[in-house]
């Protein structure tokens, strides 16, 4: 009796495995085929009703017509990770006096070296990794966007995306000091330095010529957020718990189901309130790797059309 | 360990003796370690030597808010998060004297008892890796994607919601599950039921979702039976392994499983009953085996257990807020002491917070569920073959970092 039970207990589990060989897999193919397990809809918080809508739970949706730059976000975060940091918008600008124009007219080296500078520390690679420490990372290609006059000199816009920071200062020597350090070697002195949270100056001389760089704050021109202070996230420590999205007093946050945050560099990680503003199917980063050609594609999908 | 020690057993009257370090890597759930004595191929003695994934959760617990605390309550039990965060709630609401309302409560119990499956589809699964059986690894993970659907679309995320707060849950249940979704697991649902998805003209409802679902993994669960728990294999490597008594399990003060597999009818829903608990009923499985066989058969049991209990609170639930009005973020706790517990997926979980008035807690003591089954280790782990120890590890259902908090 003992035998032919265990018989059958051995053979049962081959018979309840070979069943599911003629059945169709249960694997999804990410990414070459959608998930259908996400919810279409963000997480919400009504503060009326005080109330949470059910949504999923991935990166955040910033509506900056909204925000006023109260910091709730940024408190309660935190006790929690750390990640959301109130930033603000900033601009780099080379101010030049009339004979620096002259010569910026004539390409002479002596300025130009000076205008290279500036201008490659921004597409420099940053150094090392520094801890809270926010700053945007999509350089835009650096050019000259326009040149104004103001009060007898010469300000020279940089074609920038808008730098997110704390302070001014930090703009100033996380990102224009780089460059700006070798042209020691060329005989230009660094001058005064002016430090303020919202806008910060160095003067850069030699012989008889001065150029300053100037780092100001923008003004985003949203009239419930005058500073234009707008909240930054971390996604290398946020948790996703949506605890902002609850305290935030005026539903300028929200949360949408995007969660393919992967990056190559921690500092990529930062996002900055322009790209928070952008909704997932406008910023989308990743997706099917283009590098695949048809066949390989359609090899991996092949499994689950056959059934 | 200290070095006299280590040399007193260096001669042990058996013979010679080899001592060595089982760890500290990952031997399956986190980071532990076993220093274990050997006699040829006997273990003579087993020294658990927990602490190596300490994250001062209760001195965190100190420097954050009541509802901040939340989000790094969860992390000591990932797979089981709504365990450990239920005593917490249960506590400061006891300390605030407040009720969360009905749905909310229904809510909860629904969240909870699908990460107890969820944790004891792990469980499970792993019991087969550390048995060699890899099938039941891969059945257990593919179907507990469907019971991790669920709670992502309630809570929002696959696993760490941060679901519960004090004064009921975040949000409510979702209306509508998405289409996409329901497509998907329809064809599951008839390769394993042979029968069509019993959706009728609303096939995204929720409550008629959660319900299949239900059906679905019940059918499973009975193809587990004669996959694993059933096959000769698997018996001969369980059966008398790590006999932990009747009597030995309640002088050691063991919980949970564990302890249901001694033969005690212990359980914390049944005992002291908190939310929705006492208007449904369930069973609490107990099995006499007291072996690590018995340990997982209580398992699988509670399991279709939970099934049950899910269907009936889908059923039962009204309608209604499910939430007290207060604010979202600061909410304000009256000084006192309380101490509050609720059976997490490992057994019972016990909180003691202390409140000063202020803004955070003054003290918070976790009693984790693993924590009381560690001391069961040198118990069992001993006079059994070097083969057997992960098998008995495993079977106490350990995870070192709900240990170590």
């Amino acid at each position: 009796m003992s035998i032919l039970r265990d018989a059958k207990r051995t053979l049962m589990p081959i018979y309840a495995g070979l069943k599911h060989v003629f059945l169709k897999p249960y694997t999804i193919k990410w990414p070459y085929e959608n998930i259908p397990n996400l919810p279409d809809e963000g997480y919400r918080f009504d503060p009326k009703a005080g109330i949470g809508y059910p949504g999923s739970k991935g990166r955040h949706l910033l509506y900056m017509e909204k925000c006023t730059g109260c910091g709730s976000c940024d408190l309660t975060c935190q006790n929690i990770a750390e990640a959301i940091t109130m930033t603000y918008g900033f601009d780099v600008v080379t101010v030049l006096d009339e004979k620096c124009y002259e010569y910026f007219k004539e390409f002479r080296p002596e300025i130009v070296e000076a205008l290279d500078a500036i201008l490659s520390s921004f597409s420099a690679e940053p150094s090392c990794i520094q801890y809270n420490s926010l700053s945007s990372f999509f350089w835009t290609p650096t050019d000259v966007k326009q040149i104004i006059k103001v009060d007898g000199r010469y300000e020279i816009k940089l074609n920038l995306e808008p730098i997110f920071d704390v302070r001014a200062v930090e703009v100033l020597y996380q990102k224009v000091y780089p460059g700006v350090k070798k042209l020691k070697v060329t005989g230009w002195e660094l001058g005064k330095l002016e430090a303020a949270t919202e806008s910060a100056s160095v003067e850069l001389s030699k012989q008889d010529l001065t150029v300053s760089v100037l780092v100001r704050k923008i003004d985003m021109g949203y009239k419930q957020n005058r500073r234009s202070f707008f909240p930054s996230v971390d996604y290398g420590r946020c948790v996703m718990c949506g605890f902002c999205v609850d305290a935030c007093p005026f539903q300028a946050l929200e949360m949408t189901n995007e969660f393919e945050l992967s990056a190559l560099s921690r500092r990529e990680l930062i996002y900055t309130p322009s790209m928070l503003a952008k909704r997932p199917e406008e910023f989308n980063i990743t997706g099917v790797p283009p590098e695949l050609n048809v066949i390989e594609r359609a090899r991996m999908v092949f499994r689950r059309l056959v059934w | 360990m200290a070095k006299e020690e280590f040399k007193s057993l260096e001669v042990y009257e058996t013979g010679p003796t080899l001592t060595f370090s089982m760890g500290p890597q990952h031997p399956g759930t986190g980071h532990f370690r076993m220093v274990i004595t050997v006699v040829g191929d006997m273990v003579v003695r087993c020294d658990p030597d927990p602490g190596f994934v300490h994250r001062g959760e209760e001195k965190m617990c100190e420097y954050k808010t009541w509802i901040t605390n939340i989000p790094h309550l969860e992390r000591p039990a990932i797979l089981d998060s709504a365990g450990m965060t239920y005593p917490y709630v249960l506590a400061v609401e006891k300390l605030m004297d407040i009720e969360p309302p009905e749905r909310a409560k229904y809510l909860r119990v629904i969240m909870a008892e699908l990460q107890r499956i969820c944790s004891h589809l792990y469980w499970l699964g792993l019991m087969g890796v550390f048995a060699g059986h890899a099938t039941m690894y891969m059945w257990c993970f593919g179907d507990r994607e469907y019971l991790v659907d669920l709670t992502q679309l309630i809570g929002g995320q696959r696993i760490t919601h941060s679901y519960f707060v004090p004064g009921g849950v975040r949000n409510d249940a979702p209306p509508k599950v998405p289409r996409e979704l329901v497509k998907d697991f329809s064809r599951y649902y008839r390769m394993i039921l042979g029968k069509d998805y019993p959706g009728g003209e609303m096939p995204e409802d929720f409550r008629k979702y959660v319900l299949a679902v239900c059906d679905f993994f019940d059918a499973r669960l009975d193809e587990y039976y004669p996959m694993l728990l059933d096959s000769p294999i698997f018996i001969y490597r369980t059966k008398g392994i790590g006999i932990l008594k009747r009597e030995d399990a309640i002088s050691l003060g063991v919980v949970g499983p564990v302890l249901r597999g001694s033969g005690v009818k212990s359980d914390t829903r049944i005992d002291e009953p908190y939310d929705a608990y006492p208007y449904i009923k369930f069973n609490v499985p107990t099995m006499d085996g007291c072996d690590s066989y018995s340990r997982m058969m209580v398992g699988y049991y509670e399991m279709k257990e939970s099934v049950k209990i899910i269907r009936q609170a889908v059923e039962q639930m009204p309608e209604g807020p499910v939430k007290l009005k207060q604010h979202p973020v600061t909410i304000k706790v009256p000084a006192g002491e309380v101490f509050a517990s609720a059976e997490a997926a490992r057994g019972q979980c016990s909180f003691y917070i202390r409140s000063d008035g202020t803004d955070k807690p003054y003290r918070v003591k976790i009693c984790s569920p693993s924590f009381r089954n560690l001391i069961a280790m040198p118990y069992l782990i001993r006079d059994v073959r070097i083969a057997d120890i992960p098998i008995i590890y495993w079977s106490l259902n350990y995870w070192p970092v709900e240990c170590d908090r």
